[in-house]
């Protein structure tokens, strides 16, 4: 119901009102209130009419546009029109987004990746010694934790493209694995 | 009504209008919907005779159209001289940029409201503020035969009319102003606006709602 009068009272003085949203109108009270008050809104509206402008407008556009035809205007006035209606605001946001790239891209440098992980199908990991079993919190929070938490806290993440990423799994994916709480056992890393 | 012709050299080319005209021209009587069409038609005439380089027909053009804009500039702005400064803006940037106008996607007036509209809404940014002087609309009952009591009353109710039309905001009182006071189709208002049909409506119908609400009190005293 509520629908119909939301589109009766929007469709309100449409010269072609649907059938269902006629009779609608005419059956129910809030619609036909709507309606009285916009009646009523429509007599008062003409009394703001607009003022007598001055006689001698179309004059003074054909004189600014003589004067442009016979001074052209010069590469600076049409620059700062141009810069006015399209770059005033635009390019300052664009500098800024900019400037937010290359302060995330510094910090990818910086901290990102800096200890490459260890997969464990590679012959380096398969080197290593063999570590007893540690709670899954634990070898979560390895020895690179500081550099990725201020990588992570930074949002720059959001800036590298998924595809070939290498993300190390907190403390609940990590334990949520049944190995023995070591993430990196994960194939899909 | 003084019909003394006025001439003024536009580049090699003289043009002859009568001053003082805001009705004159192809503007059709309200409500005639030939005589509109046929307005329209001439209109679109002039148009292409100025893109065929008869700049002479650009201030018949201009002559035809000036009320409409002016008219709704001032009602959007609340101003009689920032809506003769922004509708001179509004005709010289649409004689610019006229090779961009076309006739196939929406009609001329449609157009040039769009040019208004923008230029009106980047300007009403600028200033941050829009008033509507209560001391300078027109066409109130001011003949001398007038009652006085009567005329004050018209004079209240349209500074009523007038800051509760000015208080809504921009984005509800131009399609309100383009649908009641200029009578555009609701089609040709989203063209305008370059709002879906759905969110026009929505528009207009919030804008309708708050006025009732502002105007209750005269509505029903």
């Amino acid at each position: 119901m509520k629908t119909l009068c939301r589109q009766f009272q929007e469709s309100y003085g449409e010269p072609t009102l649907p059938e269902t949203l006629r009779i609608h109108g005419e059956s129910c009270p809030a619609c036909q209130e709507f309606a009285r008050r916009q009646q009523a809104l429509e007599t008062m509206l003409p009394v703001w009419s607009a003022p007598d402008f001055s006689p001698d407008f179309t004059l003074a556009v054909i004189s600014r546009l003589t004067e442009e035809k016979q001074c052209p205007e010069g590469l600076g006035a049409r620059f700062r029109r141009w810069w006015q209606t399209r770059l005033s605001v635009p390019l300052p946001v664009g500098v800024l987004a900019t400037l937010l790239l290359l302060f995330s891209l510094g910090l990818n440098l910086v901290f990102w990746n800096r200890e490459p992980p260890a997969f464990p199908d590679t012959p380096a990991v398969a080197q290593i010694p063999e570590r007893p079993p540690t709670p899954g919190i634990m070898s979560a929070y390895g020895s690179g934790s500081l550099p990725q938490r201020v990588f992570f806290s930074t949002g720059a993440f959001l800036l590298i493209p998924l595809g070939n990423t290498y993300f190390p799994m907190d403390s609940g994916e990590a334990l949520s694995i049944p190995n023995n709480g070591n993430g990196y056992a994960n194939q899909a890393y | 009504m003084c019909h003394e012709k006025r001439s003024k050299n536009f580049g090699n080319e003289i043009f002859f209008f009568a001053p003082n005209g805001n009705r004159a021209g192809p503007n059709p009587v309200e409500g005639d919907v030939e005589a509109e069409e046929e307005g329209a038609l001439v209109i679109e005439e002039w148009v292409e005779q100025c893109r065929n380089g008869q700049t002479r027909a650009y201030a018949q053009v201009v002559h035809a159209m000036q009320h409409r804009i002016l008219a709704f500039l001032y009602r959007m702005t609340g101003n009689r001289e920032t809506a003769e400064d922004l509708g001179q803006e509004v005709f010289l940037k649409a004689y610019r940029q006229l090779h961009r106008y076309d006739r196939n996607k929406a009609a001329f007036s449609t157009w040039l409201f769009t040019l208004a509209r923008n230029l009106c809404l980047d300007a009403l940014r600028k200033k941050q503020a829009v008033c509507v002087p209560l001391d300078e609309s027109g066409g109130l009952a001011t003949g001398p035969d007038s009652n006085p009591g009567a005329r004050l009353y018209e004079q209240e109710l349209e500074r009523h009319v007038a800051a509760s039309v000015g208080s809504l905001d921009p984005a509800y009182r131009e399609v309100f102003i383009l649908r009641e006071y200029e009578h555009l189709p609701l089609e040709e208002i989203s063209q305008v606006t370059r709002c879906p049909l759905g969110t026009v409506k929505s528009r207009l119908h919030r804008a309708r709602l708050l006025l009732q609400e502002k105007l209750t009190p005269i509505l029903y005293p």
